[in-house]
């Protein structure tokens, strides 16, 4: 009994020590003050969509900000804060918060937007006609389900908020002005560059409470997901299809030459850019290093997923979704104590491929799974029947129905990777310097020209990458 | 059938043969590859560098690089010295510095002879690890020819050797005060005034040696809840704050008073200006000093270090010091380029008292004390 009282007492005071505790509850505040502003902004949106004709059509250009780098959001506070005369917000929490607020809204948005989307619409005109007012119709029908959407929307924006990373360090300043994700960094950097650490803020605690309010988190989006079914009626997320293809019909088929060439025009002109920006700021290495590692990263990801999909024994694809549970700056900084304590000082790329890899897991796992269970057996028989390996028959049964997901997984994964700060850097050293850590440099070091070219050319990067990944999906 | 069940079994045989024979190799192969491993690993002694012929000097980066004082220095004292070599170990800050220092002052043979780049506080923080009475009849013979500045002696740690000095001040420009019709502040402690908020920026200085010396200075005159919400940033390092300084983001800037020289060589002296703080400027000394795991004989320097000594004291080298660190000599009658001249005058400077418990304190609990500060005061 006196052992387990010695170590519950050491364990509340180790625990509940107060500036960690402080640090805690001030971090979760500012997340629940963002979602509360970002959720009322997200219902008037809504309304406001919900009355054109085509709304629709907003949801794939909101899914834009799955993969919009945090940098853009950072570039736009920055030039508003600076048109509206408010430049004294920024490099405080008023920055912060705007930049919050901004990347969660559309999120929220297309939650609410996916959940109307779902809504039987027969039940709504059955109401209607049996005389229902607009107001009972919203509140017993529509609400109830979109609702369930929304919920599981805000459980996914919370977890972005608590891993926000590179928009807290670049537009609160950098330290005091904390969150959890950022000061476990910031007391890593701290230990080990300089031998002076914040004493009573042992980064042991802080990890212990990041995972914690993570768990918790996820917890609720389980919750969320299986009393309302959310996660299997949204679909995956096509992130192609805000990119404007060419309609083919008559009207333009007479024009066709000139939208060759307008075409052209708009493609040469952005590698045109591309190239200066590359040139102009010398970015050959960074953006070298970062589609060595993401596509790496990608690549190893779906392979693992595939080969776990191809096993019989399934209870290994548990540790496929560990990703989800966890921060992207503990896995990092776990992965980075283990190689310091066994002197694995080199590889900085086969690390960060590690880290990504992990984190980017349960993304594929969610949408492979389903699929590699819907295991076309007839066909597959019939092929290996008749004498074909296993490998041509599942080039030939298997891969054309995985491709466009794998395709589209892809460019989603590699989009994912060079937006990705903190799985990277533990481990900049002078000779390894993706795009996205060298972007961050120039903000913190407020080079701002540089900051914005860089994003500029981030931004493009992705829109390449899903643009040609969604061109592959069909 | 039967020949092939005959070559069959004859396979199996061989194969069997095959694989114990291989499994006799395979082990011979593992036993030496492990015997080689053991004594790759069994890391070789290296030989401390010979001080006659060789001198390692830790420091680090900005003073370290092709384009500062030891990049410059290297070239031309091995022209002038050539039986010694000079070897620099760069780090990426000062505070760094002496975690590298502490990192090779552990090993078995220790390498680093010299340490240069240290202050006052970094020298007090790790004196153990140098020869604290460094007196040998060979330097006290170099160091009365030198005529040091009466300033830079005040209250100097035993063992510490200046090389240079600057004073840190406010920075400001002309135009920014003008226009936000500023009354400039006569002392640090004025900037908790409303006035002066968001007004300047300081350096972190868990991170940044001038913004330790801002902190140091203010002492316990303002308390940091009244001083955080002031500054614009806290920002991670010199090089950040004067580049938002330049880009107009603030009015003031904690920096160097050598700053000045630096906008009057591009010609823009006159939009900048400098605070004459009433206390006086706080003085920031750095210096060399000589690790412990020199063997110094009492009657004679090791050659290569004496030599060099004596050259970052000759007049060419601090002469340099302006050009290349801008920074101040130590010495005397050196001469001062144009662009230092005005500033070179100011000699109302404040040695900051070492207080080395209290500063450790300061700095292990300064992110908390600010933060939660910050949280009560919303």
């Amino acid at each position: 009994m006196q052992i387990i009282q010695i170590i519950l007492e050491w364990l509340f005071e180790w625990l509940l020590n107060p500036p960690v505790v402080s640090l805690v509850v001030h971090t979760l505040i500012k997340i629940f003050v963002t979602l509360a502003g970002s959720s009322l902004i997200a219902f008037i949106l809504f309304f406001g969509l919900r009355q054109l004709r085509h709304h629709n059509q907003f949801l794939p250009l909101l899914s834009i900000f799955w993969v919009m780098p945090s940098f853009i959001i950072v570039a736009a506070v920055i030039i508003f804060l600076r048109s509206v005369g408010a430049e004294n917000n920024l490099y405080d929490w008023p920055a912060v918060y705007l930049g919050w607020g901004m990347g969660t809204v559309p999120v929220l948005v297309w939650y609410l937007l996916k959940g109307y989307a779902d809504l039987d619409l027969r039940k709504i005109k059955a109401a209607q006609t049996l005389g229902a007012s607009p107001w009972q119709v919203y509140s017993r029908i529509i609400f109830p389900q979109v609702s369930s959407f929304y919920l599981y929307g805000l459980a996914q924006s919370f977890y972005i908020l608590l891993t926000s990373f590179s928009l807290v360090v670049i537009l609160g300043g950098g330290s005091p002005r904390d969150t959890l994700e950022t000061r476990i960094y910031q007391e890593w950097a701290l230990n080990t560059q300089t031998g002076i650490s914040n004493g009573s803020n042992e980064l042991w605690v802080l990890v212990f409470w990041q995972c914690l309010v993570l768990v918790a988190v996820q917890m609720g989006l389980v919750w969320v997901s299986r009393k309302w079914n959310v996660s299997s009626r949204l679909g995956s997320v096509k992130l192609g299809e805000w990119i404007p293809q060419p309609q083919e019909n008559e009207q333009t088929h007479s024009n066709s030459v000139g939208s060759f060439f307008k075409q052209k025009v708009i493609s040469f002109t952005l590698l045109a850019f591309i190239l200066f920006i590359l040139i102009w700021f010398n970015l050959f290495r960074p953006v070298i290093t970062s589609m060595v590692v993401a596509s790496a990263s990608a690549t190893i990801t779906l392979l693992l997923i595939l080969w776990l999909g191809s096993l019989r024994q399934r209870n290994w694809r548990i540790l496929t979704f560990a990703g989800s549970w966890v921060s992207p700056i503990v896995v990092s900084w776990l992965l980075w104590e283990v190689a310091f304590r066994f002197e694995w000082y080199d590889g900085s790329v086969f690390k960060v491929i590690a880290v990504q890899s992990f984190l980017f897991a349960p993304w594929v796992a969610r949408s492979l799974f389903p699929l590699l269970d819907r295991r076309r057996k007839g066909e597959w028989g019939a092929a290996i029947s008749m004498g074909a390996s296993k490998w041509n028959a599942w080039r030939v049964v298997e891969w054309p129905r995985l491709r466009g997901t794998v395709f589209s997984l892809f460019g989603l994964l590699v989009a994912m990777s060079f937006s990705e700060v903190s799985s990277v850097i533990f481990f900049a050293e002078p000779g390894f310097e993706p795009l996205s850590l060298w972007i961050q440099n120039q903000y913190t070091q407020f080079r701002l020209d540089e900051a914005y070219g860089g994003t500029a050319l981030l931004f493009l990067g992705i829109v390449l990458v899903v643009k040609w990944s969604h061109s592959h999906e069909s | 059938m039967g020949s092939s069940r005959l070559r069959g079994r004859q396979a199996t045989f061989i194969l069997k043969a095959m694989s114990q024979g291989s499994k006799v190799a395979l082990w011979k192969i593992s036993l030496m590859s492990a015997i080689f491993l053991l004594g790759a690993s069994c890391q070789k002694k290296s030989a401390a560098p010979d001080l006659n012929k060789k001198l390692v000097i830790a420091t680090y980066s900005s003073l370290g690089s092709d384009h500062g004082f030891l990049g410059w220095a290297k070239q031309e004292f091995e022209k002038a010295t050539p039986q010694c070599q000079l070897e620099l170990r760069v780090s990426p800050g000062a505070t760094q510095l002496i975690a590298e220092i502490e990192r090779d002052s552990k090993k078995p043979t220790a390498e680093i002879h010299l340490a240069i780049g240290l202050d006052d506080l970094l020298y007090a923080r790790s004196q153990k690890l140098f020869h604290s009475e460094f007196s040998t009849e060979a330097w006290n013979g170099v160091a009365a020819s030198l005529k040091f500045k009466k300033e830079i002696l005040k209250d100097l740690s035993p063992g510490f050797l200046p090389f240079d000095y600057g004073a840190l001040t406010l920075i400001y420009s002309k135009n920014a005060v003008e226009k936000l019709n500023l009354k400039l502040p006569t002392r640090l402690s004025d900037l908790i005034r409303a006035e002066y908020g968001k007004k300047f920026i300081v350096q972190d200085p868990r991170v940044s040696s001038p913004g330790l010396v801002f902190f140091r200075a203010l002492g316990d005159e303002v308390k940091l809840n009244e001083l955080s919400p002031q500054w614009r940033l806290l920002a991670q390092s010199w090089d950040t704050s004067y580049q938002m300084f330049l880009a107009g983001e603030a009015p003031m800037v904690w920096s160097y008073l050598s700053s000045m020289a630096y906008h009057e060589s591009k010609g823009e002296g006159a939009k900048y200006g400098w605070v004459q703080l009433a206390d006086g400027l706080p003085l920031q000394r750095e210096g060399m000093a000589v690790m412990k795991s020199v063997p110094l004989n009492p009657n004679e320097l090791p050659r290569c270090l004496e030599s060099f000594l004596r050259f970052v004291y000759s007049d060419a080298a601090q002469a340099k010091i302006y050009e290349k660190q801008f920074m101040f000599s130590v010495i005397e009658g050196v001469t001062v380029p144009a662009v230092f001249e005005k500033i070179e005058k100011v000699r109302n400077l404040r040695a900051l008292e070492v207080k080395l418990n209290e500063t450790d304190a300061f700095l292990k609990t300064f992110a908390q004390k600010v933060q939660l500060e910050q949280s009560s005061e919303k």
